[in-house]
């Protein structure tokens, strides 16, 4: 009797690991991924700095920190990292199927921790009238709400190829170009976040 | 090619590359994505800019006591109003600004597009549709940046030349948070525009053509757009806390960390942008020196070498102090900075070693010389100030005026609009008509020689009572002067562009020779 496996892989061929980089569109991609991963260096850059020479009074009064918010979106777009690799490992393999599944699980929790970022800065609290502080610290939320929504975009952009046969395994361009940027999107939350949280 | 290869030398033209972009049908100039309609376009547009800044700058200028000191009332001019009106420094804010954000750094993203892809051996960009779109952003920014400047008073003195925010005695406005997001629009169309220029560069040269062979203009403006992908988005951060302060009253400019961040993020005298916009200049006059120098460029790739040097060390500026004497203009503001006049030298004798060797004659070759003359004019206005001394607190003010708008919007200007000549074939298909050219080139050099010399020596003037003094006067003629030559450089381009018959590439083989891509054997010239 033939041994049953949950995953069989045997018909499966080996994944193309190789990052063809002749690729205008990743070429490209990466270009605007480094330019937006220095401009969420900058504001982080910019944060520190403003706290450095404001002293002890940079943090206002009744502020409050949604840890619990925050953490989690930090876990969902740790999971939409994660899922977009897979993604990405599926359309290597051919997998269609688990690809679009991929690509659709990463657009559901880049829409999770779009509005898990919202509300831990809603929550934050009195609003930035006043506060230098809160000035840095919205527009480095607010930078990564905005790389949250293109990385949603270019993932629903993946999704719609993979399921119209544009991106597939030997064209997987646009699949590395999404990945890229979820990852830019998971950085700029998880450096908000830990220059704000850590460094008050 | 290699790095020990033979000379750039003037390249045979691509006869491929251009078949292919020589018939085509017409085109709608609102959905084109050609890239030479759409740096033609770019072009176009900043050339116009540039007519209105510069005669907004002259006529500016020529009141300099009131830019620096006083707000006179003016009434109904660009919508001031009655009870208080633009000041004299509100529009020369909106004539220095507006001239580096929308038209000397427009003026390098047009010839890119046209020539990069011509100099590359390809047909196109590698996203010509983000082209379009940095097309129709950029007139965008430049209609948000007028409209900003149109609405009541004005921004209210967010001085991108000045060393302090100064954003507490002037509370935000609606044009305020215009100007802002005009400026960020540049900004995020510089950036989509060096992606674009970048992914062309890597992945659309000609089969053989490797990054060592690369004409200069080529690979300076990749040089400039690979550094614009780290120095704009910083740029862009310091304006979305700008923008966020502005709107919110957020007092971040007020304290000791705004300032921190204001000369680091946001000042334009303290940013290596300040350099890099003279980094495609210097692209442009190799290129030119390369083309019309009868042996080619000397050195081989040294060239290449000293433009990525240059770029490099643009970044030092980021080292500089934040005192408004000491910006980065300065040329001795700071070991780090000084740097930078190596590279630049070096390539100076570059030029004139080639050029030693036998020249063909030409106009564009008057572009170059003008921008070493002023090069070295700022260079004496140093040593001047050095030895004479700056005094007054106005008349350095006045002096870093003279200095910063020489550097960052005169000498590239001059080159820019060289190259408007040079690589008019490539994008209209035939050169501009000889003698409206050699016009406007004249005036353009000759009248941003001319305001420069005049402000600066503003500067060393005892009494500041400037406003009849014959310096001004004759620093009013000069930027008259160098608008009308844009004006004409403008209406030759679009003279050339609407002549019947198309694009005519078959007519002008000397000219496309000069920006058509190297070939492996670059030292052979290919007869047609």
């Amino acid at each position: 009797m033939a041994e049953t496996r949950a995953l069989d892989t045997r018909t499966m061929s080996d994944p193309r690991r190789e990052l063809r980089i002749g690729n205008p569109g990743l070429v490209g991609t990466i270009a605007a991924v480094s330019a937006g991963a220095m401009d969420v260096f900058a504001v982080t850059g910019f944060f520190l700095g403003t706290r450095n020479l404001s002293g002890r009074s940079f943090v206002p009064s009744g502020v409050t920190f949604n840890n619990y918010g925050a953490v989690m979106a930090t876990m969902t777009l740790g999971l939409a990292s994660l899922a977009t690799g897979w993604a990405m490992t599926s359309l290597r393999v051919g997998n269609r199927r688990w690809a679009s599944s991929g690509f659709g699980l990463v657009v559901l929790l880049d829409f999770a921790a779009l509005n898990l970022v919202w509300t831990v800065g809603r929550a934050l609290g009195p609003g930035v009238r006043g506060s230098e502080y809160a000035v840095v610290s919205y527009a480095s939320m607010a930078l990564a709400g905005i790389f949250i929504g293109i990385a949603l975009v270019t993932a629903a952009a993946g999704l719609a190829r993979v399921l119209g046969g544009q991106t597939t395994g030997t064209q997987p361009h646009l699949g590395y170009a999404s990945a890229w940027v979820q990852h830019l999107a998971t950085l700029a939350w998880v450096l908000s976040w830990a220059v704000i949280y850590l460094r008050k | 090619m290699t790095l020990t290869a033979s000379p750039i030398t003037s390249a045979a033209v691509d006869r491929a590359a251009f078949a292919d972009l020589a018939d085509r049908p017409e085109e709608n100039l609102l959905t084109t994505t050609d890239h030479r309609t759409v740096g033609s376009l770019i072009i176009g547009a900043a050339l116009l800019l540039g007519t209105l800044g510069s005669a907004l700058g002259a006529f500016v200028s020529h009141r300099v006591d009131a830019v620096v000191g006083d707000r006179l009332p003016r009434s109904g001019w660009l919508g001031g109003s009655p009870n208080g009106g633009f000041s004299f420094a509100r529009l020369f804010l909106a004539h220095g600004v507006g001239m580096v954000f929308l038209v000397v750094v427009p003026l390098f993203l047009g010839l890119a597009t046209i020539a990069v892809p011509a100099q590359i051996g390809s047909a196109r960009m590698a996203f010509p549709r983000l082209q379009a779109f940095v097309l129709w952003g950029y007139i965008s920014a430049a209609a948000l940046y007028i409209a900003a400047f149109s609405i009541g008073d004005g921004p209210p003195g967010i001085d991108f030349f000045g060393g302090s925010p100064a954003t507490a005695a002037n509370p935000a406005n609606r044009a305020t948070e215009l100007q802002i997001a005009a400026l960020m629009l540049v900004g995020v169309v510089i950036v989509l525009a060096s992606v674009n220029i970048v992914a062309t560069v890597l992945t659309y040269r000609r089969p053989g053509l490797d990054m060592a062979g690369l004409r200069p203009f080529a690979w300076s403006s990749f040089v400039t757009a690979g550094l614009s992908l780290i120095t704009v988005p910083v740029f862009l951060a310091g304006m979305l806390l700008l923008a966020i302060d502005q709107h919110f009253g957020g007092g971040l400019f007020n304290g000791a960390a705004g300032q921190w961040i204001w000369v680091h993020g946001i000042w334009i005298l303290t940013r290596p942008d300040a350099f890099l916009l003279l980094l495609p200049a210097l692209g442009i006059a190799t290129d030119i020196v390369a083309s019309r120098a009868k042996q080619g460029l000397l050195g081989g790739p040294a060239g290449l070498h000293l433009l990525t040097g240059f770029g490099v060390l643009s970044l030092l500026a980021w080292t500089g102090g934040a005192d408004r004497i000491t910006s980065v203009l300065v040329p001795t503001a700071s070991i780090q900075t000084g740097l930078i006049a190596v590279p630049v030298a070096l390539l100076v004798l570059l030029w004139l070693g080639s050029l030693a060797k036998g020249a063909k004659p030409d106009l564009r070759l008057l572009f170059v010389a003008g921008f070493l003359l002023l090069l070295a004019l700022c260079a004496v206005n140093v040593l001047v100030a050095a030895v004479r001394g700056v005094d007054q607190e106005q008349a350095k003010t006045v002096w870093v005026v003279a200095q910063s708008r020489a550097l960052l919007i005169g000498a590239p200007l001059i080159v820019l609009v060289g190259g408007v000549l040079h690589f008019a074939p490539a994008g209209l298909g035939r050169s501009l008509m000889p003698a409206p050219a050699a016009l406007g080139g004249l005036a353009v050099i000759g009248g941003t020689l001319i305001g420069s010399v005049a402000l600066a020596g503003l500067s060393y003037q005892s009494s500041f009572d400037r406003a009849n003094n014959a310096l001004s006067i004759i620093g009013l003629i000069g930027g008259l002067v160098a608008a009308g030559g844009l004006a004409l450089v403008l209406l030759n381009a679009l003279s050339s562009a609407l002549q019947p018959g198309g694009r005519a590439f078959e007519s002008d083989h000397d000219a496309a020779n000069d920006v058509a891509a190297n070939h492996g054997n670059d030292t052979t010239e290919v007869a047609h």
